[in-house]
């Protein structure tokens, strides 16, 4: 697909016949240089396509067929039992909570995300040191969760500073054990916003920074306010980029995980209101201090988790299919 | 559009209140978006005052703000080699520089056939290595810790540098791809015509010019590898092989019964700082990097 594009752009380019030919596909073609080069294609991709293969693709098909079975891991003779796991799985509070969090986590931090990262791309776009302040908040992204659980501690703590300034300005009221099992849920939330939120201005940036100047400024001309400019400028010029983030973030959104741990540290499996299906299956397998090993069980997330993944990426590039507007 | 709002475009005059209300979401764009880079930096620098804090002065309500009355380094000192994050920094160091060479020196000659050979398997080899980014680890991590188990590869470094390798794969194909399709073609065929087989105009032509693009994927897949955490909790358990992510974890746990605050802090200061240098020294690229895909 690739190479017959390309194919295509050096003959508009007019370069010598000779080259066409060798970049074109010629099925058959034997003896040409695209041929000879073609017969490298596998020794070229192998290399990657093994470990590929072996450590993902394999493992995915695998878990599929263990998710079907009773099995306590390594020395457990396998026990088939059909859709018996996704049922318990269905009968199970626990899991249904997890199930609910995962998409809460998907859908509430994902608009906040969205509409944040767009109204801050909005404004840094007319801003004095936008660079700076992008890179700023772009760095939670690229800090071990562990360390922001951990650091958010600081100011979380029930001494910690949040409570501390709220009873300074006589909020006393709010004041809250913000990590308590009452309130993490929110705590989660909120800190998946503010760590995500730098990357997806960063991506929504650099779709903006290839509209030309002059379609603002002929909205400005016209009067356009900051909102009808982002409704009919900034919008449908970033559409494919938008498309692009949302992918990444319902990828992203089902792999958070470590923060979730790090927030109720080890040992001690996290509370209920904080569990999302990452965690629920890092509990149910080897996880804790005296791991379950229900791997089938746990199977069964990994399937329904790939599934959800799935499903979402499939919905939101159909939800969000739009002409292309080219420029 | 509808009418009444086109009409309210067109009839205002450019020097009337839309300014007023750019101007009213600038300004609290703007003052937002400062508090929140202040918020930023103020709990990096807060974490490394912490650091070197006393363990009682850190969640004391009276000496929370105040700096350290002496730095206490002895923290450090604890972190690195009481608590074992000096082991971990090196167990971790090793995995991800070796993952990350091998990840980007398998990825490259794949993207460059995927992106530049005429094959009919490069369409759909392609879109399969794009599936592989939206495979989460849950379903794949099962079979391979028991898998691992059975030849022994749980609890060893070994058996987590494959994992990661064949983690990032996906993502290292797919950026690198991008890169090898950007490339002139001219090159190329000119050596082809010389007389250069494939294989030497990959190495001594391709490779050169695709330089910042393999720089750009060995940084991104050490930023990441680097911060990996979720695998480790799968794959190792022997504390004598943890990383940096799994030994803070164990530091922090054990600091909720030891009050050992301080050098909990200084952990979290030890993993970040060669991230943090990293970004600046080279945070062009990870930017770039991780918009390239998104933002064509």
């Amino acid at each position: 697909m690739s190479a017959v594009a390309a194919g295509t752009r050096t003959a508009e380019k007019g370069v010598t016949p000779a080259s066409t030919v060798a970049t074109r596909p010629r099925p058959g073609g034997g003896g040409s240089l695209s041929a000879k080069r073609n017969r490298l294609f596998w020794p070229f991709v192998l290399p990657a396509l093994a470990f590929y293969a072996v450590l993902m693709l394999a493992p995915t098909v695998a878990t599929a067929w263990i998710s079907l079975q009773r099995w306590r891991a390594q020395g457990d003779p396998m026990e088939f039992v059909g859709l018996q796991n996704y049922l318990t799985l269905y009968n199970s509070d626990v899991f249904r909570t997890a199930f609910w969090h995962t998409l809460e986590i998907l859908v509430v931090c994902g608009v906040a995300i969205f509409v944040i990262a767009f109204a801050m791309t909005m404004a840094l776009r007319e801003m004095k040191g936008r660079r700076a302040a992008r890179s700023m908040l772009f760095f939670p992204y690229l800090i071990s969760p562990v360390v922001i659980a951990i650091g958010l501690g600081l100011v979380l703590d029930p001494t910690g500073a949040l409570n501390h300034a709220l009873q300074g300005i006589g909020l006393t009221s709010l004041v809250k054990p913000w990590l308590s099992p009452d309130h993490i849920f929110m705590t989660l939330v909120v800190t998946i916003i503010w760590v995500s939120t730098g990357f997806y201005v960063l991506l929504l940036m650099a779709g903006v920074e290839r509209i030309p100047r002059y379609y603002y400024e002929d909205s400005d001309l016209a009067g356009a306010s900051a909102w009808q400019k982002f409704r009919h400028v900034t919008l449908p010029l970033t559409w494919d980029v938008v498309t692009v983030a949302a992918v990444l973030w319902v990828i992203n959104a089902f792999k958070i995980f470590e923060l979730i741990v790090a927030f109720s540290t080890l040992g001690d499996a996290p509370p209920l209101q904080s569990r999302t299906l990452a965690v629920e299956q890092y509990y149910m397998t080897v996880g804790g201090r005296i791991p379950a090993y229900a791997m089938g069980r746990g199977a069964a997330v990994g399937v329904l988790t790939l599934l959800l993944v799935a499903v979402s990426v499939v919905l939101m590039r159909r939800l969000m299919r739009r002409e292309r507007v080219e420029f | 559009m509808n009418i009444a709002q086109r009409d309210k475009i067109t009839r205002r005059p450019a020097s009337q209140e839309a300014p007023l209300s750019r101007g009213a979401f600038q300004v609290v764009g703007t003052v937002t978006i400062w508090i929140w880079v202040g918020f930023n930096a103020l709990l990096l620098i807060w974490v490394a005052v912490a650091s070197l804090k006393d363990s009682t002065a850190i969640f004391s309500q009276s000496k929370a703000f105040s700096l350290p009355s002496a730095p206490q380094w002895a923290n450090y000192a604890n972190a690195w080699v009481d608590s074992s994050i000096g082991r971990a920094f090196f167990n971790t160091l090793g995995v991800v520089v070796i993952a990350s060479v091998v990840v980007v020196a398998i990825s490259a000659p794949a993207a460059y056939a995927l992106s530049r050979f005429s094959t009919r398997a490069a369409s759909p080899m392609t879109s399969l290595f794009a599936i592989g980014m939206g495979i989460p680890l849950q379903a794949t991590v099962i079979p391979i810790f028991v898998g691992f188990q059975g030849v022994g590869l749980v609890n060893s470094l070994t058996g987590l540098t494959l994992v990661y390798i064949a983690a990032q794969t996906p993502f290292t194909v797919f950026l690198l791809t991008g890169f090898f399709r950007s490339l002139p073609f001219e090159l190329e065929e000119a050596a082809a015509i010389d007389g250069a087989s494939v294989l030497r105009s990959f190495r001594e032509i391709m490779l050169p010019l695709a330089k910042p693009g393999l720089i750009t994927a060995l940084t991104l897949n050490i930023v990441f590898l680097w911060n990996e955490t979720a695998l480790v909790l799968y794959l190792v358990q022997d504390d004598t092989k943890f990383t940096l992510g799994r030994s803070l974890l164990n530091l922090a746990t054990v600091a909720t019964y030891t009050s050992n605050w301080g050098a909990m802090f200084a952990g979290c200061v030890i993993v970040v700082a060669p991230v943090l240098l990293t970004y600046i020294l080279l945070g062009r690229r990870i930017t770039e990097g991780m918009t390239l895909g998104a933002a064509k």
